[in-house]
């Protein structure tokens, strides 16, 4: 048997540094929320967002980042409803957390509900993405990684 | 209980939502301009929710007063969220989704080790090399089922 040729993607390199920074962002959201609320908290970490945004968009201002995306086409406007539904997680997972399901529980079961996104976003071809059908050989990845995560966060949080 | 599995589901299936909107923001606009809509419009929606739900009076969380019970360390996690919002937003439109939402867990979860990795007793300090061994093991099979020929 051949050795698996990876064809090396920097893409999922930086899919694994923006997991890395959530990491530390909601690590750095719950000590505000101790402080405060959980829904302050995310109103306050929503508002310094929004400011370091456009301070990105200053850094970025003359690289070719900014400038290849072009404004031609127009933008629906849902396009800018991401924080909606955004929002809402915050006030739901607040609902959950303090449930019988705990922080583990409501942790674990978003896991699952992102996978799920991401397998009906594939297979239907939403938001822009090519079409591609559920294939059942990439159980071999989700469920592996969806077990370490269990295990993760139910020994962290024990 | 049942109630309780559906709304932490649905939770999961709105983060998922939220970026796959995001990700097409990006496509027109960018990634950074993505994360300030995102931001901005998440905060307004916020707001109403705290007028309409909550006794937390609006002008409160204007004042300077509530301002400065937010730790500095924390205005941190609102810089890390734009960054966040902004490269989640650019790899979808690189990436499937599913791929995406995989590597972004990987990442998180193993970090998430990482930082506590000095509060932990043996056990718990196995159990997760355990986890981190498992999630490397399903990122190994996810590039290489790809790159397989069928």
């Amino acid at each position: 048997m051949a050795l698996p040729k990876f064809k090396f993607d920097i893409h999922l390199v930086t899919a694994l540094i923006g997991g890395a920074i959530l990491a530390v962002m909601i690590q750095y959201n719950g000590q505000l929320a101790e402080a405060t609320s959980p829904i302050h908290a995310s109103w306050f970490a929503h508002v310094i967002g929004a400011l370091a945004s456009i301070g990105l968009i200053f850094i970025v201002k003359n690289r070719k980042q900014n400038q290849q995306h072009s404004t031609e086409q127009k933008t629906p406007l849902w396009a800018y409803s991401g924080g909606i539904p955004g929002a809402l997680i915050v006030v739901l997972s607040g609902i959950t957390i303090n449930s019988e399901l705990g922080l583990a529980g409501t942790l674990v079961l978003g896991l699952v509900g992102q996978i799920v996104w991401g397998l009906v976003c594939d297979h239907l071809g939403w938001f822009g993405i090519e079409k591609k059908a559920i294939n059942w050989k990439g159980m071999f990845s989700i469920v592996p990684i969806l077990l370490g995560s269990f295990v993760i966060i139910y020994t962290r949080l024990s | 209980m049942g109630w309780m599995i559906s709304i932490a589901l649905i939770n999961g299936l709105l983060i998922g939502l939220c970026r796959s909107i995001n990700g097409s923001l990006s496509q027109n606009k960018g990634p950074f301009r993505a994360s300030f809509h995102n931001h901005w419009v998440g905060a307004a929606t916020l707001t109403v929710i705290i007028f309409l739900f909550t006794s937390i009076s609006v002008s409160s969380l204007f004042s300077i007063d509530s301002w400065q019970h937010v730790p500095a360390l924390s205005l941190t996690g609102g810089i890390l969220g734009a960054l966040y919002v902004a490269i989640n937003s650019h790899i979808l439109s690189h990436i499937e989704a599913l791929k995406a939402a995989l590597f972004v867990i990987s990442g998180q979860m193993i970090t998430g080790v990482l930082l506590s990795i000095s509060e932990q007793s043996i056990i718990d300090f196995s159990l997760q090399i355990a986890g981190v061994i498992l999630i490397i093991i399903g990122m190994f099979f996810n590039l290489k089922i790809k790159n397989s020929p069928k």
